[in-house]
């Protein structure tokens, strides 16, 4: 046998991984064999002290850490859509609108963009919708983390499909269908116009 | 709740569901991510990105039960590239990093050290051991760090590393007699 492979069934031992009829003649080997007892003792010194390694205690605030993962997921929610092409400026926004904190239903553009709100505080939702879709059918394509909420028979969405803060694909240019913003909190529709790079009329 | 349900449960929206992932994931993801890059900063700015990343790409998972694993793939992705990048920023520096912020803020337990020499000196060894470990092949490190630090099932570092259970085995054992060579006098 090569000195690499009764290394590795020395591994092997060390990890409980060898079966017991190979472990007991690889003992009696060892018992034979001083230099590859001392191999073998080497193995284990090295393997205490790589235990040793991840038995440091390591000081981290988890609930800080789970906090501020938390924070960013919000905040990339919000400022998700920024970072994709929108492929046209879908979606007008009226500043009385903008300006409004009640439920607000917009449709500019030939009636099939309309602009929903609120929602929980500090998002921003967006999802898209098939022309025709059944109320309560399954949004098309979501841009916010959560079902929409939506006052309007026409937009009921009460159930979200696709995965949070994906685009849908292929892009909105072109397609028929609804654009729902739901702005609530401090995160206002203006403002998510502005991330999104939309036109104000 | 099972990680398949609260995957499905993030993937309808329920932010809460993710919250309970990080949870439950967050030490074990910090405690790779260290083993890696030994510096508890640098580990849990890692950790954090993982986690995002791992929010974004959740729909593209087959196998939701296999969160944990998926998640510390990734881990182990960031840390390796954190790694590449702070590697280049010290090649590109005109002054080099100082290396004592690298200097994990750890508890470090040295039971059995014995005297003061004694514990200083496996103090030293253990240090060279980690400087070796960093320069070994990156996925004799991973399989190392994973398996015989962070004590990982074999299975489970098969999957976060994509690689067979015996493939696993093999990366560990050439890690370990790379570093058993190299410190065939102090072991």
């Amino acid at each position: 046998m090569k000195r690499d492979d009764i290394e590795f069934k020395l591994s092997e031992m060390l990890d409980g991984e060898l079966p017991a009829d190979q472990a007991e003649a690889l003992r009696r080997e060892l018992d034979a064999n001083p230099d590859l007892a001392a191999e073998h003792r080497r193995y284990e010194s090295l393997d205490a002290v790589l235990g040793e390694m991840g038995r440091r205690t390591v000081e981290v605030d988890w609930d800080l850490q789970r906090e501020s993962i938390r924070a960013t997921l919000e905040r990339e929610a919000l400022l998700q859509p920024q970072r994709r092409t929108w492929p046209a400026r879908l979606i007008r926004l009226s500043a009385a609108a903008a300006a409004a904190a009640a439920v607000i239903v917009l449709a500019v553009l030939a009636g099939h963009w309309l602009l929903v709100g609120p929602a929980p505080t500090g998002e921003v939702h967006v999802a898209w919708q098939a022309p025709g879709a059944a109320t309560g059918a399954a949004v098309a394509g979501v841009l916010g983390p959560s079902p929409l909420p939506s006052k309007s028979a026409a937009l009921e969405v009460a159930y979200v499909r696709t995965a949070p803060i994906e685009m849908p694909e292929p892009p909105l240019a072109g397609r028929v269908g609804t654009i729902v913003v739901a702005a609530g909190g401090t995160a206002r529709p203006d403002q998510a116009a502005e991330l999104w790079g939309l036109d104000r009329i | 709740m099972t990680d398949g349900a609260l995957v499905a449960a993030t993937l309808g929206g329920d932010r809460q569901a993710f919250d309970v992932l990080v949870g439950r994931y967050q030490r074990q993801a910090t405690a790779v991510a260290f083993g890696l890059l030994g510096n508890v900063d640098d580990a849990q700015e890692v950790v954090q990105e993982s986690f995002l990343r791992a929010y974004r790409k959740l729909s593209s998972l087959s196998s939701p039960e296999r969160f944990g694993a998926w998640l510390l793939r990734i881990v182990s992705n960031q840390s390796l590239n954190f790694r590449r990048g702070r590697a280049l920023r010290r090649t590109l520096s005109l002054h080099p990093v100082d290396d004592s912020d690298d200097r994990p803020e750890l508890t470090v337990a040295d039971a059995g050290a014995g005297t003061p020499d004694q514990a200083a000196e496996a103090g030293e060894l253990k240090e060279a051991i980690r400087q070796a470990i960093d320069e070994l092949p990156e996925t004799q490190r991973l399989a190392l760090v994973l398996f015989s630090i962070q004590k990982l099932p074999q299975k489970q570092v098969a999957e976060i590393l994509n690689l067979s259970v015996e493939a696993v085995k093999w990366h560990v054992f050439s890690a370990r007699k790379k570093l058993k060579d190299r410190f065939k006098d102090s072991l």
